[in-house]
């Protein structure tokens, strides 16, 4: 059984069809890929599966259960955590709270007994303290983490935001565009941080890429979107020559340079 | 709009605890005036925490805290029951839990018109409801009592206070440093990453409107006790207008910068006495130039010349 299921989806915004009849499977314990060019639906694609939007038609299931009765927030809690493409941290947070809140659905206090401090209280916080030191460690930023998160560069800041979506253990991984303006050694542990989630961890991992290499090198499966469509699908090496593909990114470039098939 | 927000030290009892002997020390010791602006100063730091748990916390704006104080004052009075003071904060809660759900889908300038909204209808309830709240005359306020404990003297009063003060500053400062406060945080700086999160964002920004709420009605059980008449005077859109000004002079997002805030804008009307007529302009420029040039609030200064 596949984990995630997309089948026929459909998104509109006003004329614009972004999501354009996507069927997707994600297999347990891979790697998977989508990439295209930009303004290919990638990112609405995500959307959807984290109900941030909702779709025009089509079903999500995921463990096999339908996906699209379930409010934003509860996501979370089925297993699926994700970044963002533009990096949404809490920038006034030291990089130690901004994964404290990523473990938010594990704490059970409520109001009240956080305001008076019940027993179980330092109990949890205890335990969410020593669980995000160990993920910040994972990633290498266990140093940081009295550090106001918006004071960060780029690529710490990346990691910071992938710490917060790994400190609960998700089945499902949803990163978009991770390697998004990192330089290659960031780039390379990055790739090394991934494979060690799906080899160690047998984490299910959804990838939104631009930065090819990195795709080819660690995907088992990658998905082609163009204008909303899926034009290709299948392992690494059988999308590197496909000629659909080549021409989505290159579009009438090609015709000009006079290379690759006509 | 994101506001900066200071986030609170683990330490924060520590001097809050010492301010509190402090003054508890001193009580006796102070004549009545004083004493009066100190008592006044105790209820402004409850209106002010509790609305920094709203504004400078979660980042949601209000221009209705005068009302909560107000149906919190309202409230104890017409009920005259023992327990006045939690029913009082209770029914303000409820109210702000109210106003919190269109905060649900509204943001920023939009959020603003509606709060402001509310607290003039509120206004306007207690000027022309006479049968529930004496209209402008008002209504008398039975002497404050817990049990067979009687506040009478100006002394029993302020130590009232001051206790219901620090219990409540603690216990903001404890859901501060929590999930909730976290959650809080979350919510100001990025909802999308927030829900990502697994937090749902009209639970707590509910949450947070009640509980303002709540404290505000709290301060205004106490503050009926201080009154001998109770009247729609004192709940206006000036008055919301100067707990917001307490918040942002002291420090948003900050439970010292609230208990600073609140403190320093209690002493500032009686220093400006003479020039009571005056009083809305200072203030409200005070509020202009703290958010143009320090909107930090003086607690922020502080903590980012001395670096912690």
């Amino acid at each position: 059984m596949m984990l995630l299921q997309i089948d026929n989806l459909v998104k509109k915004f006003g004329g614009l069809t972004a999501v354009n009849d996507v069927s997707l499977s994600v297999a347990q314990g891979q790697i998977h890929s989508l990439i295209g060019p930009n303004g290919a639906g990638k990112t609405t694609l995500f959307h959807l599966v984290t109900r941030i939007l909702k779709p025009d038609f089509g079903k999500i299931t995921y463990q096999g259960i339908n996906l699209l009765v379930a409010p934003p927030a509860k996501i979370t809690s089925l297993g699926i955590t994700r970044t963002f493409q533009t990096i949404e941290l809490f920038s006034e947070m030291t990089v130690l709270e901004n994964v404290l809140v990523g473990y938010h659905t594990l704490i059970h206090a409520g109001p009240l007994s956080s305001a008076l401090r019940f027993r179980g209280f330092f109990a949890e916080e205890n335990r969410a303290r020593e669980k995000s030191l160990e993920i910040l460690r994972v990633v290498g930023m266990e140093d940081y983490q009295k550090d106001r998160a918006g004071s960060l560069p780029l690529g710490q800041r990346r990691l910071v935001e992938l710490a917060r979506a790994l400190v609960i253990e998700p089945t499902l991984l949803l990163l978009d565009e991770p390697a998004s303006g990192l330089n290659l050694a960031e780039t390379n542990k990055l790739m090394r941080i991934i494979r060690h989630l799906k080899d160690q961890q047998g984490m299910t991992i959804l990838l939104v890429e631009h930065n090819m290499r990195l795709v080819m090198e660690i995907s088992d499966q990658v998905s082609v979107l163009n204008h909303g469509v899926k034009i290709a699908e299948g392992p690494p090496s059988s999308i590197k020559n496909d000629p659909s593909v080549i021409e989505a990114y290159l579009g009438s470039e090609k015709k000009s340079m006079g290379n690759e098939e006509c | 709009m994101k506001w900066t927000i200071l986030g609170s030290h683990h330490k924060t009892w520590v001097p809050l605890l010492l301010v509190f002997i402090g003054l508890a020390v001193i009580a006796p010791f102070l004549d009545v005036y004083f004493l009066y602006i100190l008592t006044i100063l105790c209820l402004n730091v409850i209106l002010a925490t509790g609305l920094n748990l709203l504004t400078g916390y979660t980042g949601q704006i209000s221009l209705c805290h005068s009302a909560f104080l107000g149906i919190g004052a309202y409230s104890c009075t017409i009920l005259m029951i023992r327990l006045h003071l939690l029913a009082g904060g209770l029914i303000a809660g409820c109210a702000g839990f109210l106003v919190g759900i269109p905060a649900l889908r509204l943001r920023g300038l939009y959020l603003a018109m509606v709060t402001l909204g509310f607290g003039e209808i509120v206004h306007l309830v207690f000027h022309h409801w006479q049968g529930l709240t004496g209209g402008p005359l008002g209504l008398k306020v039975p002497t404050a009592r817990i049990g067979p404990v009687v506040f009478k003297s100006e002394l029993s009063l302020f130590y009232l206070y001051l206790f219901v003060a620090f219990i409540f500053v603690i216990l903001a400062r404890n859901l501060i440093q929590s999930k909730i406060g976290r959650a809080f945080r979350s919510i100001a700086y990025s909802e999308i990453a927030a829900q990502a999160s697994g937090i749902d964002l009209a639970r707590y920004k509910t949450l947070s409107f009640a509980l303002s709420a709540f404290y505000a009605g709290i301060a205004g059980g106490l503050y009926c006790q201080l009154l001998k008449y109770l009247s729609p005077d004192p709940f206006g859109l000036f008055e919301s207008i100067q707990y917001l000004t307490m918040i942002v002079l002291g420090g948003m997002g900050s439970i010292i910068g609230s208990v600073l805030g609140a403190s320093l804008l209690s002493i500032l009307p009686e220093i400006l006495r003479d020039f009571k007529d005056y009083q809305e302009l200072i203030f409200s420029l005070l509020l202009m130039l703290f958010i143009l040039f320090m909107p930090r609030g003086i607690y922020g200064m502080v903590r980012s010349v001395f670096r912690f």
